[in-house]
């Protein structure tokens, strides 16, 4: 019998409500939510679109810890209850969804510029291209935004996300715009704000190190 | 209701819809081009989900003849020969433009260039990618790129019909998730780039939101459809009894690499139907493991075992990381132990009929990507699926942007539309439509599957026609705002359609080609090499056939 606490928002509406039932055993969170929607309770509301820990529609607080739903397995909770609450430092829309709007503001803010320049490529070196990849296939979920405590009290902070792709962009040859990305990385919201806690590299379910990313911004910026 | 104009209105935001959207502003920046997408922004529909890679002829021992060959075979020669041949004489340019335009990385070798690889039914290695987060990578960039072209973006917002007047098409008709309250969008151009339907069938490979909408709006508008009997299923989908997880794919290069397939009784049974045993074909391997399971040979799940053990621990890690993960989630070591997999509906090679601008029948309506037929044929080659979807979405933007201007804009009402979307909130003790969408799925995967014959298909279209008439019965509760319970009353009404076409269309084809199998007409015949088309006239499916299109004599 698995017991779920979840955290519930409507219309300025804020509550807990407790849902029990039977899962079988190789249950995700996502699971749980889909089986309490269709079984006990139609009016709840979670994001999902891959189901593959692909998309990184399903990011949320899993007993005080983000996660994607899709990739969390109940049995690996350890815990005889499990409690769920959307991501922080975000605006809660309803129920377990938030606004990622403030997020890929902070994204675009960093810029993407690439000329077109159809008739000449260009290619990065080797050992540039390999810090990149390393870099790289962020899947926009959020976890280390919800994760970052200066976040949550610094709100014009870039973030990690964001400023870990400021990273792999800075590097790419092929991009146009590293003078002015770099002013806005080292001005009032940018990577001097980071207190280099380490949140968001605990948190990523791709295993990227935006700290990582950041304190090599920070030597260069 | 809210109401919008704008010159181009594109529905999706795959690898169809970013193209298209890039390309019309790109071609004339001055253009207003909204786009809306039923998933997240970029986060949603297959183009994420792509592992393998896009196919693309770069090197000069390769060539785009030779790729055209490879498709055309893949496709037993339904495919609609023009389309295919601007496929793969498209793709290089497109994939070059990714790459300067977008910032998309591809894999490269240690000369620098773009590492290709090969995937079954090719004759060269064609295929680019990026590790096995292709998909990730090249719709996280081009998001970005539309992104920061300042795009009006609806996300969460799913076109619920078509604004249709006197066959022309005007717009459509959305409805936001957040707010539940619909909006009416004027456009000159809408292009359709909605993705295919895999999850008609319960066990599916695809992203969770997709149920066949775009090709049920295009019925409705009117426009003709084609090939919708040919339905791809990737042979070896996980097997996670009871989880969403069910039906993901496992890569088709453990099997490339040397993975073998067993039954339960411990025999490597692909032998007996094909010499190339694992190497065969996604539909000659599908068929295999259906055959196994249908006789009673298969796992305690219903699938069959795919082991790569033998090829040693060291090697899995390094190979396969994604899968060895994916594994490891429902509790199996792929280093260590055998998995269990069984088909897993993938791909549908069918859509609305298009020329090589991407025009339907309808003036107004483009079509690119999944929604889209003829490109593919009888069966669609891995990494062709991508390939398609950016070379025709990038045609589309190009087209809209070029004619956009000529087109006037009209108003149409959308009372019909909006109260056939509200209808179940005037009921209330009505069916769970999530449980009736579950039922049809079952129907589908059970009765029009890997493997079909006259006598289940028809069960299978009076079972449907049953839940055509049980859909206006459904209700829903709660706030209108992100309700997945209306959500899926809304997807279930057009799954029933298009699971309708693809059972007609499957029972009037009489013979076995590519994807499409009947176990009562089990050989091909050469005198089924034609198109079956399907639309809607006087309220009634009608059904077609048409030559296969072919290239001028005086082109090649
Ligand atoms: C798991 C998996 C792996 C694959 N791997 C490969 C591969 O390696 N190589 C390859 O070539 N192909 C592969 N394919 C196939 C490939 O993904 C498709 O061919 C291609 O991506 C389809 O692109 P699309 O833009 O047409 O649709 P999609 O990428 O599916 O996008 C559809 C978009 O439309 C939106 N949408 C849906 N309904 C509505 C609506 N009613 N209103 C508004 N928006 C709507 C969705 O939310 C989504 O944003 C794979 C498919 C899957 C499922
Ligand atoms: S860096 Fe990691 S945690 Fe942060 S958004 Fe990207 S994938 Fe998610
Ligand atoms: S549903 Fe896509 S990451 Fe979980």
């Amino acid at each position: 019998m698995a017991h779920a606490r979840i955290d519930r928002f409507e219309a300025g509406r804020r509550w807990t409500q407790d849902y029990e039932l039977e899962l079988p055993p190789q249950s995700t969170v996502l699971d749980l939510l889909f089986e309490i929607q269709q079984r006990l309770d139609q009016t709840l509301s979670f994001r999902y679109s891959c189901r593959n820990w692909m998309c990184g529609s399903c990011g949320m607080l899993v007993n005080g810890r983000e996660q994607l739903a899709c990739r969390t397995r109940l049995a690996d909770l350890d815990a005889p209850a499990v409690q769920i609450a959307p991501l922080r430092n975000l605006p809660v829309v309803k129920d377990l969804i938030v606004d990622l709007a403030p997020f890929f503001e902070k994204w675009n803010a960093v810029g993407v510029a690439f000329p077109d320049q159809s008739q000449k490529p260009i290619a990065n070196p080797q050992k540039t291209q390999q810090t990149i990849d390393a870099h790289s296939d962020c899947i926009t979920c959020g976890l280390c935004y919800s994760a970052c405590d200066v976040l949550s009290h610094a709100s014009d902070f870039l973030g990690p996300a964001a400023l870990n792709r400021a990273y792999t962009l800075q590097l790419d040859a092929r991009d146009v715009a590293h003078q002015k990305r770099g002013a806005t990385i080292a001005a009032d919201g940018g990577v001097f704000r980071c207190h280099s806690m380490g949140q968001c590299t605990n948190v990523c379910p791709k295993g990227l190190d935006p700290l990582a990313a950041i304190a090599a911004l920070k030597r260069g910026a | 209701m809210e109401e919008l104009e704008t010159d181009i209105l594109v529905l999706g935001s795959g690898g169809a819809g970013l193209m298209a959207a890039l390309y019309a502003l790109d071609t004339n920046p001055k253009l207003n081009v909204t786009l809306a997408t039923k998933g997240l922004f970029g986060k949603s529909g297959c183009t994420r989900m792509v592992q393998g890679g896009y196919n693309v002829v770069l090197s000069p021992n390769d060539s785009t003849e030779r790729h055209f060959q490879d498709t055309m075979l893949g496709g037993h020669w339904l495919n609609n020969h023009i389309l295919a041949r601007t496929l793969v004489e498209d793709a290089p340019v497109v994939v070059h433009e990714m790459w300067e335009k977008a910032g998309v990385r591809f894999a490269r070798d240690k000369d620098g260039n773009l590492h290709q690889k090969g995937l079954a039914g090719q004759t060269f290695d064609r295929t680019v990618h990026h590790g096995d987060l292709t998909g990730i990578e090249i719709v996280s960039r081009l998001s970005e790129q539309v992104r920061a072209r300042g795009t009006r973006i609806l996300e969460e917002c799913r076109a619920v019909d078509l604004l249709v007047e006197d066959g022309e098409v005007f717009g459509a008709v959305l409805l936001p998730a957040r707010t539940g309250e619909f909006i009416a969008v004027r456009a000159k151009i809408t292009v359709l780039a909605t993705g295919g339907s895999a999850p008609i069938f319960s066990v599916s490979s695809a992203s969770l939101e997709k149920c066949g909408d775009g090709y049920a709006l295009a019925y409705r508008a009117g426009a003709t459809l084609m090939d919708m009997e040919m339905s791809q299923f990737h042979p070896t989908g996980l097997v996670a009894p009871g989880s969403r997880f069910n039906g993901s794919v496992i890569a088709e290069e453990l099997r490339a690499a040397g993975g073998h397939l067993y039954n339960s009784e411990n025999e490597r049974f692909m032998g007996k139907y094909n010499p190339r045993f694992e190497k065969a074909t996604r539909d000659e391997v599908s068929r295999g493991c259906y055959f196994e399971i249908a006789a009673g040979r298969g796992t305690p799940n219903g699938g069959v075992w795919l082991d790569v053990s033998h090829l040693g621990a060291k090697a899995v890690e390094e190979l396969f990381p994604g899968m060895l993960e994916r594994c490891f989630l429902i509790g199996r070591d792929l280093r260590k132990e055998p998995i269990e997999v069984c088909p897993t509906s993938h791909f549908e090679m069918g859509g609305v009929r298009i020329d090589r601008d991407c025009h339907s029948d309808l003036p107004g309506l483009l079509v690119a990507g999944e929604d889209s037929g003829g490109v593919h044929g009888a069966n669609r080659l891995g990494g062709n699926g991508v390939a398609d979807s950016t070379v025709y979405g990038r045609r589309a933007g190009l087209r809209a942007a070029n004619t956009a201007l000529e087109r006037r804009m009209k108003k149409v009402d959308p009372s019909r539309s909006i109260s056939a979307a509200l209808s179940p909130w005037e009921r209330t003790g009505g069916e769970q439509p999530q449980a009736l969408h579950a039922e049809f799925r079952d129907v589908m995967w059970t009765k029009v599957g890997v493997v079909r014959d006259a006598t289940a298909m028809s069960e299978a279209i009076d079972a449907l026609q049953a839940l055509q008439q049980r859909i206006d019965h459904v209700s829903v509760t709660g706030s209108r705002a992100y309700n997945l319970t209306w959500q899926s009353a809304l997807d279930v009404r057009n799954a029933v359609t298009v699971g309708q076409m693809v059972a007609q269309c499957a029972l009037i084809r009489q013979e076995s080609r590519g994807a499409h199998y009947r176990s009562d007409f089990s050989s091909e015949d050469p005198s089924w090499t034609k198109n079956l088309t399907v639309r809607l006239e006087s309220g009634q499916m009608r059904f077609g056939e048409q030559e296969v299109v072919r290239e001028p004599a005086a082109a090649r």
